[in-house]
């Protein structure tokens, strides 16, 4: 697997970053959440089920207005794991398992797909690489028809929590929605601002090139900013290595006949611009 | 407002990997993963690489991806001055069982070796053995086949100790050896990056495989 960093963009940032997997079909969120909270914090509450192996990981919910229509439109899936612990995105990377959100019941026809802001990366002794959350973070389901919102959210949620052991974890839960939106919280505020673009946002050209003696590499040049970080996504593509030379991102892979039927995008990227670092679906045609 | 319909199709758009499928009208259904109602059943990855070796047949996907807990390797471990590849000779080694027995692969050629890295405490390997791909497999050692268990879990770290082997074998029905690698070298020098991961070593003592036991990590099958 592999876990690419610039030097100055290095582990020790520990960033978020977004994965905006599905966003072009969405509503466009508002550029930035920070807005404040429309409307006292309502208190909504839920009860679970059915919990395993959450001495670990804690798990609240909240409903949340990303576009300050004065209705909530996205909830929050706030993680909080113990320190040293991390649970896993949706490429585990070289062990570990995607952590799970389903909506369940009626809600599953009421929300999106969990938008996972992409992971922080680390190595682990025999160079085994992880990409996931340590501390807290926050996943995104976006609510299809805020004019209509629930009274009532199900969902289970299913994880693998690993520091020096792995401990598998579950939750179920009923969650009694608020009528109004809640406030955002700093975790929220920086989840969500490291949710990925969508890939068209991305502005760079690209070309694919066969390498000798056999594979292709996919190269990639931003119009503007510099490259500091690539998470590749599982796409069973035989990503072989990956490398990040400023505005230039090349990722090289076997050769097309090796690689099987591709159906995922090739990965997320950070793109730093003036200071800040934005994330950006890599989603080009394959070969 | 959205109309029913209008739900359910932005529901199968955003199923539909990023955004290219989502700027036309959904051509295919089915891929929202959450409306499976019945999962495909898994594909035995590591048994049909066990049978093509076992009729002197290359394995398809020698060598791919696992899925598991990671190894506990000692964090200061030296690394291998060697390293495995598919289709070259396997790394000699010699470790020792839970009964002190010594395992030297060198002295296994002729048979067909199967080394499953492995960590009785691994949620991934209490599942395959409890419920899943290895539940009853691994004991059908033979005249043929030498199934060796390999801990290279640290000492301290999840699934490590002598003891604790002992009794968790017993617990998951593991019956064939289960060799003890504390320092971690025989596992980096394999490359084992998971538990559970399977390595193939063909009668020659060439390595033939290395990768997932199947595409279903606690039974849940991989799209």
């Amino acid at each position: 697997m592999y876990a690419l960093s610039q030097p100055h963009a290095g582990h020790g940032r520990h960033l978020l970053f977004g994965l905006l997997l599905l966003s072009a079909c969405g509503r466009k969120p508002s550029a930035s959440p920070s807005k404040r909270a429309l409307g006292p914090k309502v208190g909504a509450s839920a009860s679970e089920s059915a919990t395993k192996g959450s001495a670990h990981v804690a798990v609240k919910l909240a409903a949340l207005d990303s576009d300050q229509d004065g209705r909530w439109d996205q909830l929050a899936i706030e993680w909080t794991i113990k320190a040293g612990w991390h649970i896993y995105w949706i490429n585990p990377g070289d062990s570990g398992i995607a952590t799970k959100v389903r909506m369940q019941g009626a809600s599953e026809a009421l929300f999106a797909p969990a938008r996972l802001p992409a992971p922080e990366h680390w190595t682990s002794p025999g160079g085994i690489v992880g990409y996931g959350y340590s501390g807290q973070t926050v996943f995104f389901s976006q609510l299809l028809d805020p004019s209509r919102p629930p009274n009532r959210v199900d969902l289970k949620l299913r994880w693998l929590v690993c520091k020096d052991s792995c401990l598998r974890g579950s939750k179920t839960l009923q969650w009694t929605a608020p009528d109004k939106a809640e406030q955002w919280t700093a975790q929220s505020k920086r989840a969500w601002a490291r949710l990925p673009k969508t890939s068209s946002a991305l502005r760079a050209e690209h070309h694919w090139r066969a390498r000798q003696p056999s594979g292709s590499t996919l190269e990639i040049r931003a119009q503007e900013g510099e490259f500091v970080e690539f998470f590749p996504l599982e796409n069973d593509a035989g990503l072989q290595s990956a490398e990040l030379d400023g505005a230039t991102l090349s990722l090289h892979y076997r050769s097309p006949h090796e690689l099987g039927e591709k159906k995922q995008a090739q990965g997320i990227v950070g793109l730093r611009v003036s200071s800040a670092v934005e994330y950006y679906p890599v989603e080009f045609a394959w070969p | 407002m959205y109309t029913h319909q209008q739900i359910r199709f932005f529901t199968l758009c955003v199923a539909l990997s990023f955004t290219a499928a989502c700027k036309s009208k959904p051509a295919d259904s089915g891929s929202h993963k959450g409306n499976i109602a019945a999962q495909a059943p898994a594909k035995p990855i590591f048994e049909d690489a066990l049978q093509a070796v076992l009729n002197q047949k290359a394995p398809q996907k020698a060598d791919n991806k696992p899925y598991g807990c990671s190894v506990k390797y000692a964090a200061d471990a030296p690394a291998p001055t060697q390293v495995a590849q598919v289709g070259q000779a396997a790394p000699d080694f010699e470790l020792q069982d839970l009964q002190g027995k010594s395992y030297k692969l060198s002295e296994l050629k002729g048979k067909t070796v199967i080394l499953e890295w492995y960590n009785p405490q691994c949620p991934f390997v209490e599942y395959a053995y409890n419920e899943g791909p290895l539940r009853g497999r691994a004991k059908k050692s033979d005249d043929k086949v030498l199934w060796l268990n390999i801990n290279s879990g640290a000492p301290g770290k999840q699934g490590s100790g002598k003891e604790l082997n002992i009794k968790l074998a017993q617990a998951l029905g593991v019956t064939q050896p289960v060799l003890l690698d504390e320092s971690g070298t025989v596992g980096r020098t394999y490359g084992a990056k998971t538990t559970p991961q399977m390595f193939i070593i063909d009668d020659k003592g060439v390595l033939v495989y290395r990768g997932a036991l199947d595409n279903a990590p606690l039974g849940k099958v991989k799209g």
